[in-house]
C-alpha cells in the first residue's frame, strides 16, 4: 500500500512536466503576442517593447520555459497584466474553486446517489420515470440558462438569495445548485445502472430470501458493492469542477480559478496561464489518487492486490 | 424556516446598508492595475477616477475643466504651460499636494517604461516647479491636445510618498491620491471597495462607500440592478434597455461614446488602391438599418472618422445609403460586376460582418468572412506593415482616451504609424493629410485648430480608408434612488459626485 503511494506519488512528477511543456507549447504556437494586446491599440513600439523586455517575451523559447519553471520555484512569476506574483492573483481565486466545487459535489453526490437508488430499488415505476426524466433534464440543461432562471425566481422575484458574488453562506446556495444539479443528474444515472446490476446479482437474492430486511440488503450490500463506478464518476465530475467551471463562475460573478484563466488566455498572459493550467491538472491528479485511494477502502479485495 | 429567519436577517442588514449609502457598482472586468500611469484598461480607468485626480478633469460632456490646477496660463508660442494649484489639499496618505507632487508623478512617466510614457514623452520636455503651488510644464513643440492629454486617465496623480518609496509594480497595492473615495481593498476578481475621503477638499463625498464588483455577465448584471444588488450596471446590452426603462426603479443614462466602429480597408492592395471603389463600398452599407438592428436605435451612424463628443468633431455630408452610386462607381474603377475579397472580423464583430456582408453582396462584392480571436486579429492587423499583412477589410473601433481627435487622426492615418510602429492598419499615405495632422498638432489656438480639423476631416472621409459604421451608445444602468452618476462618453462611470435619496 505505502509502495503504492509512493508509487503514484512520483508518478505525479512527469504528468505535470508534460502539461507543463504542453500548455506552454500550444500558447506560444498560436498567434498573438501578450505586450501588443496589453499595452491595447494607440500603444507605441517603445511601449510594447518595455512590456517584452520586462517579461523576457523576445528571449528564446527554452529560455522562456526555464524562467516559467523557476519563476514558478522561486514565487517570483509574475502576470503580465497585473504585474504582481502569480501565486498572490491564483491562490485565493483557487481557493474559491476549490470552496464552490466542494459544496457542489456534496449536492450532486447526496442527490443522485438517493435519486439513483430509488430509482433502481423502484425500476420502471413512476418514480424511476420522474428520477430518470429529472437527470434527463439535468444533463442537457444548459449551465447559463439554468443559473439565469435560479438568479430570476430567488434573486430578482423572491428577493431571498444574492445574484452573484462571494459573500457568506447564502451566496454559495445558486451557484452550487447550478454546478451540483448536472452533475448529480449523472451521478444518478451512473448509480442505478451500477445498483441494478448489482441487485440482480445471487448473493442479493440469497440475502433477501434469507430474510434479511430490505433496506439493510440495499444500503448495506447492494450499495457499497454499487460503489465503485459511482465513485469514479463523482471523482471525474469534481476534477471538472476544480478545473474551472467557467460558465457558473461568469453567471455569477464568482471570482474563481477558470475565469481567471479564460480571461487571461485572451490578453495571453503566459504565466498566469501557464500555472493555472498546471494547478488544474495537478487538482486533477490528486482527486484522481484520492478516489483510487477510496477504491480499497469501498472493496477490500482490492487492497490486497 | 430557519433558513426563512436568515433571509429576512439578511434582507434587514442590507436595508440598514442601504441607510448608510453604501453603493455597488457591477463592473465587467477586472482592473489590471491601480497606478493610473502604468495601466491601459477602462476598468482600472474606472476606479483610478474615484481615487485620485488629476491637474485638470472631463465633465461628462468630456470638456476640459480644472481639478486640481486652479488655472493656467499658456505662453505666447504655446510651448510653456504653467499651473496655479488648490491649496489645502490632502493624498489619503496625510501628505500635502504640492507641485513636488507633480513633477515627480510626471517625472517618472517622462523617464519610461511606464505603459502610459509614451503619452507624454514625445512632448513634455520638462516639469519646473516654480513655487509651491506653482509649476511649469515645458513642451518639445506647441502642442495642441496637451491639456486633454493632462486629463487623461495616466495624469491621476498619485502621492509622491507613495511614488518614492514603492517599486511601480506594487504602487497599485497601496493607491493614495487626493480623489473623493479612498482605497479599502481589493480581492482579485471579486471586487474593490472605496470608503469616502473625509478630508476630501471639495468637501465630504455624499456616499459612504463604493464597492466595485466584477460581474462579467451582462444579463447577471442587469438582474442585479433589478433585484437591488447592485445601484450600478455597467455596459447594458440594447436589448435589455426598454424591459429596463419600464421599470420605475431603474435608470438607463444613455451617453454617446467615442468609439467608431469601421470596416477598415487595406488602401495598398487592390482594388482597394482606387478611391472610387472604397466610396463605393461606403454607398452599399446602410448605417442607419445597422443601428436599428443591432442596437435597437443606441447607435448612430459615423459621420466623420471621429466622434461627436471628441474635441474638434466636425459632421462631414458622410455616406448615405445609395446602392445605385455604389454600382455606378465600381463600374467606372472597372469592376462592373463587383470583386470578391476576404472580410476579417473579431468575434465580437461577427454580427456587424455578417450584415456588411450582406450588403455588400447586393453591389456584387462578395466579401469571405474569416474571424479570428482577438490576440491572433491584432497580430494580423498590426504584425507587418499594411502592404505585406494579408488583410484586406477588417471590422476594428478605435476610441480616443484623451478625449480628443488628435488621438484618433495621427495614430490612424499619419504614414509614420504603418503597423508594427503604430494604427495605421489602412495604410494610409497622404501627403495633405501628413501636413494637416502635423499643423493641427502643434496649433493651440481652439479656433484655429478647428478649422484644421474640419479640413483634415473632410479630407479623410474624401479618402474614405474606412467603411464608416456607426458610433455606439455607452448604456448603463443605476438605481433610481442613486443620482448625478457621471457617465463619461469615455466609457468610464464616475461616481464622485453621486448620492442617494
Amino acid at each position: 500500500m505505502k509502495n503504492y503511494l509512493v508509487r503514484r506519488l512520483l508518478l505525479i512528477l512527469p504528468i505535470l512536466v508534460g502539461v507543463s511543456l504542453l500548455s506552454f507549447l500550444m500558447l506560444h504556437l498560436i498567434p498573438g503576442d501578450p505586450a501588443r494586446v496589453i499595452a491595447g491599440q494607440g500603444a507605441t513600439l517603445d511601449d510594447i517593447q518595455a512590456i517584452r523586455d520586462e517579461f523576457g517575451l523576445d528571449k528564446p523559447l527554452v529560455q522562456q520555459y526555464w524562467m516559467f519553471i523557476s519563476g514558478l520555484f522561486s514565487g517570483k512569476l509574475k502576470s503580465i497584466s497585473s504585474q504582481q506574483p502569480v501565486i498572490r492573483d491564483m491562490l485565493p481565486s483557487f481557493g474559491n474553486t476549490v470552496q464552490l466545487a466542494g459544496l457542489s459535489i456534496v449536492v450532486a453526490t447526496l442527490l443522485g446517489v438517493l435519486l439513483g437508488i430509488t430509482a433502481a430499488t423502484h425500476k420502471n415505476s413512476w418514480i424511476d420515470n420522474l428520477s430518470m426524466g429529472f437527470s434527463l433534464v439535468g444533463v442537457s440543461m444548459p449551465i447559463f440558462w439554468l443559473g439565469i432562471l435560479l438568479i430570476l425566481l430567488f434573486s430578482v422575484t423572491l428577493h431571498w438569495l444574492p445574484v452573484g458574488g462571494k459573500s457568506g453562506f447564502a451566496s454559495f446556495i445558486l451557484p452550487s445548485l447550478t454546478l451540483g444539479l448536472p452533475a448529480a443528474a449523472i451521478v444518478a444515472r451512473m448509480t442505478r445502472a451500477s445498483m441494478l446490476e448489482i441487485l440482480n446479482q445471487d448473493f442479493i437474492r440469497t440475502a433477501i430470501s434469507n430474510g434479511l430486511p430490505r433496506k439493510q440488503v440495499v444500503y448495506k450490500y447492494a450499495l457499497r458493492n454499487a460503489m465503485i463506478p459511482v465513485v469514479t464518476v463523482v471523482g471525474l465530475q469534481f476534477g471538472y469542477m476544480l478545473g474551472g467551471a467557467v460558465l457558473t463562475e461568469s453567471v455569477f460573478g464568482w471570482p474563481g480559478l477558470g475565469r481567471m484563466v479564460v480571461t487571461s488566455i485572451f490578453t495571453r498572459d503566459y504565466p498566469l496561464v501557464q500555472s493555472g493550467i498546471l494547478l488544474i491538472a495537478m487538482s486533477f491528479v490528486f482527486v484522481n489518487l484520492g478516489v483510487d485511494l477510496l477504491y480499497s477502502s469501498i472493496d477490500p479485495r482490492l487492497r490486497r492486490k | 424556516m430557519r433558513k426563512l429567519w436568515l433571509f429576512a436577517l439578511v434582507l434587514l442588514v442590507s436595508s440598514v446598508f442601504f441607510g448608510a449609502a453604501n453603493a455597488v457598482v457591477a463592473m465587467n472586468g477586472d482592473a489590471a492595475s491601480l497606478y493610473p500611469a502604468d495601466m491601459t484598461d477602462n476598468y482600472s480607468e474606472e476606479i483610478c477616477r474615484h481615487i485620485y485626480e488629476g491637474l485638470v478633469e472631463f465633465d461628462v460632456n468630456m470638456k476640459v475643466v480644472p481639478a486640481l490646477a486652479k488655472s493656467w496660463d499658456i505662453s505666447s508660442d504655446g510651448k510653456v504651460y504653467t499651473f496655479h494649484l488648490q491649496q489645502d489639499v490632502y493624498f489619503h496618505d496625510g501628505t500635502l499636494f504640492t507641485s513636488d507632487a507633480v513633477k515627480t508623478h510626471f517625472d517618472l512617466l517622462l523617464a519610461g517604461g511606464l505603459r502610459r510614457s509614451s503619452l507624454y514623452v514625445p512632448f513634455i520636455d520638462s516639469v519646473e516647479i516654480v513655487d509651491e503651488y506653482t509649476v511649469q510644464f515645458n513642451l518639445k513643440m506647441p502642442f495642441g491636445p496637451f491639456l486633454n492629454h493632462l486629463a487623461h486617465g495616466a495624469g491621476l496623480i498619485v502621492s509622491p510618498a507613495v511614488l518614492k518609496t514603492t517599486p511601480k509594480e506594487d504602487v497599485s497595492l497601496t493607491p493614495a491620491g487626493t480623489g473623493p473615495y479612498s482605497f479599502v481593498e481589493w480581492v482579485k476578481n471579486d471586487h474593490i471597495k472605496l470608503t469616502a475621503y473625509a478630508n476630501y477638499w471639495r468637501g465630504t463625498p455624499k456616499m459612504d462607500s463604493i464597492n466595485f464588483k466584477i460581474v462579467p455577465e451582462a444579463q447577471t448584471r442587469v438582474l442585479m440592478i433589478e433585484s437591488g444588488d447592485a445601484q450600478v450596471s455597467d455596459m447594458i446590452q440594447p436589448l435589455d434597455v426598454l424591459a429596463l426603462q419600464a421599470n420605475p426603479k431603474v435608470n438607463v443614462v444613455v451617453t454617446p461614446s467615442l468609439t467608431v466602429r469601421y470596416v477598415g480597408i487595406n488602401m495598398t492592395k487592390k482594388p482597394f488602391d482606387d478611391k472610387r471603389v472604397r466610396q463605393a463600398l461606403n454607398y452599399a452599407v446602410n448605417k442607419v438599418a445597422i443601428a436599428k438592428a443591432l442596437f435597437r436605435g443606441f447607435a448612430n451612424p459615423a459621420m466623420s472618422v471621429i466622434a461627436p463628443n471628441v474635441n474638434g468633431y466636425y459632421e462631414t455630408a458622410g455616406y448615405p445609403y445609395d446602392p445605385d452610386k455604389a454600382r455606378s462607381l465600381l463600374a467606372s474603377a472597372g469592376y462592373p460586376n463587383g470583386f470578391e475579397t476576404t472580410l476579417y472580423a473579431a468575434p465580437h464583430y461577427q454580427e456587424i460582418a455578417v450584415i456588411v456582408q450582406a450588403q455588400l453582396q447586393e453591389v456584387g462584392v462578395k466579401a469571405n468572412i474569416v474571424t479570428l480571436e482577438w490576440a491572433s486579429y491584432m497580430d494580423l492587423l498590426y504584425g507587418n506593415s499594411p502592404d505585406q499583412s494579408e488583410h484586406t477589410m477588417y471590422v476594428i473601433g478605435w476610441s480616443p482616451s484623451t478625449g480628443d481627435a488628435d488621438w484618433v487622426v495621427r495614430p490612424l492615418f499619419d504614414s509614420k504609424n504603418w503597423p508594427p510602429a503604430g494604427d495605421n492598419h489602412v495604410g494610409m499615405n497622404n501627403p495633405e493629410v501628413d501636413r494637416l495632422l502635423k499643423l493641427e498638432m502643434e496649433t493651440f489656438d481652439p479656433a484655429a485648430r478647428a478649422e484644421v480639423l474640419k479640413e483634415l476631416q473632410e479630407l479623410l472621409v474624401e479618402e474614405a480608408p474606412w467603411i464608416f459604421l456607426y458610433v455606439q451608445d455607452n448604456l448603463v444602468a443605476t438605481s433610481s434612488k442613486i443620482k448625478d452618476v457621471m457617465v463619461l462618453p469615455l466609457g468610464v462611470t464616475v461616481l464622485k459626485y453621486a448620492y442617494m435619496e
